[in-house]
């Protein structure tokens, strides 16, 4: 139990500092660079176990976007979309919850054992769903109709791409295959 | 009220839910992002902290530019040294016994986050309170103007960058010394802002600089702003198009200065002084 939170605890602290050391670090000159906003933590929120409580999945992951709105200056906006993805995405896994409640070990690294199909379409709605409501609460203000279809959209879909070839590599390199 | 306990519990999460958000919304849609003093102040320390250690490692690599934009302020503030200019003429020499009293004072910080791929930018400098920075002070930079400080903290400050959607700027166009017009970012492009309320009769040219205006309260006149990039004119409208090219790119900036008007207290309190008149 202890050691299921460190891991947790270890992987989100490498999604903080991979948003923080590495993503906001790459400077994109030109008009490009508004296209590009990635947020990696949405992988933290895919991965934490699915036989956590609804409560404790909203809790952990409205914290879990409150400190990233700290290190970002975007107050309120990631715990918001953490909150709304850690509300939805019970309803995605429930009946996984009920398929493996008896075997302790499929608690942890579980998404790789529910075929490539499912696994994709789970992480490519959140995905979606976590950019496309983080750039429309980030992009309140005056300019927001105006840039809705030019910028907000199609940085909603390059981000989420982005996202989604770093959590394929973050899932198969934290998975390892147990022989049978 | 057993019953209405036991359905309370059974939508606990839905509850919770709905109490988390709003929050969040209310805490994004107010005007003031950082209206909680109390956790901007507790958690910035950490924040700041790790913060400052991605910009060390990161300034490192930096340096370059750096030394290239301060060895080119230092040319230009040498070429006003007394030193460079020749008395052409001895036999009338005019006394200045003006008084000058300072306007200005500068405070250098450094950049240690900042963003440009969002629609509201915001920078964060470590210099805080107990460097005397306040809210609404002007920043900027070798190169030219970044913003103006929104909120302050005991060691750090967060800047409103002039990538934000909410930031506006009174301009002045240096070659026909014409104050007028504001600035502002559409969201679009992080090299280039629009230049807006400019009547269509006024003789503008592709590359005029455009510089802070005279009549800012935080940032003194003549800070660079950028150049005119293209002019677009309506014949449904009075007012020109203007795009400008930043002179600061966003995406490198490191060393800041944060502007003290020294007369803005004084500034302030004849103005609420006439507000109450006003009444």
């Amino acid at each position: 139990m202890i050691f299921d939170i460190l891991k947790y605890l270890g992987l989100y602290i490498l999604l903080i500092a991979l948003q923080l050391f590495v993503i906001s670090n790459v400077n994109i000159s030109g008009s490009f660079s508004v296209y590009f906003e990635p947020q990696v933590l949405v992988m933290f929120l895919l991965l934490l176990p699915p036989r956590m409580s609804h409560v404790w999945l909203i809790v952990v992951s409205f914290l879990a976007g409150l400190i990233l709105d700290t290190f970002f200056n975007t107050m309120g906006v990631n715990a918001a979309v953490c909150a709304l993805v850690g509300f939805f995405r019970h309803y995605a896994t429930r009946e996984i919850e009920n398929e493996i409640a008896s075997r302790e070990e499929d608690n942890k690294i579980w998404t790789s054992k529910k075929g490539r199909p499912w696994k994709w379409m789970y992480f490519i709605t959140f995905i979606l769903l976590y950019h496309l409501v983080f750039s429309m609460l980030e992009s309140l203000g005056p300019n927001f109709f105006r840039n809705f279809l030019v910028v907000t959209l199609p940085a909603v879909l390059i981000s989420s791409l982005i996202t989604f070839i770093f959590t394929i590599a973050l899932e198969d390199l934290i998975y390892k295959p147990t022989k049978s | 009220m057993n019953s209405i306990f036991r359905y309370l519990k059974s939508k606990l999460h839905v509850l919770l839910f709905l109490f988390l958000e709003i929050f969040c919304l209310v805490s994004i849609i107010r005007s003031n992002r950082y209206q909680s003093a109390f956790y901007f102040s507790n958690t910035r320390k950490v924040a700041g902290k790790l913060q400052e250690a991605n910009h060390s490692i990161f300034d490192y690599f930096d340096l370059y530019h750096k030394n290239q934009a301060l060895s080119n302020e230092n040319l230009r503030l040498r070429r006003q040294l007394k030193d460079n200019y020749l008395i052409e003429s001895r036999k009338v020499f005019t006394v200045n016994d003006s008084v000058y009293k300072q306007r200005y004072e500068y405070i250098p910080a450094e950049v240690i986050t900042n963003t440009i791929n969002l629609q509201n930018n915001y920078i964060t400098i470590n210099r805080g309170s107990s460097s005397g920075l306040e809210p609404g002070m002007g920043v900027f930079c070798p190169q030219g103007v970044i913003g103006h400080v929104i909120e302050v903290s005991e060691n750090y400050s967060i800047v409103t960058s002039v990538l934000n959607s909410t930031f506006k700027l009174g301009c002045k166009i240096e070659e026909m010394s014409l104050a007028k017009g504001t600035i502002h970012w559409s969201g679009r492009d992080p090299n280039f802002v629009d230049y807006l309320e400019v009547n269509k009769y006024e003789q503008i040219k592709k590359g005029y600089h455009i510089v802070s205006s005279p009549y800012s309260k935080y940032l003194p006149e003549n800070i660079p702003i950028g150049t005119v990039d293209k002019i677009e004119t309506k014949s449904t409208d009075d007012f020109y198009k203007i795009k400008v090219k930043l002179a600061v790119n966003f995406g490198r900036i490191s060393t800041v200065y944060v502007v003290k008007n020294l007369f803005n207290k004084e500034v302030q309190e004849l103005e609420k002084k006439l507000k109450e008149k006003a009444q």
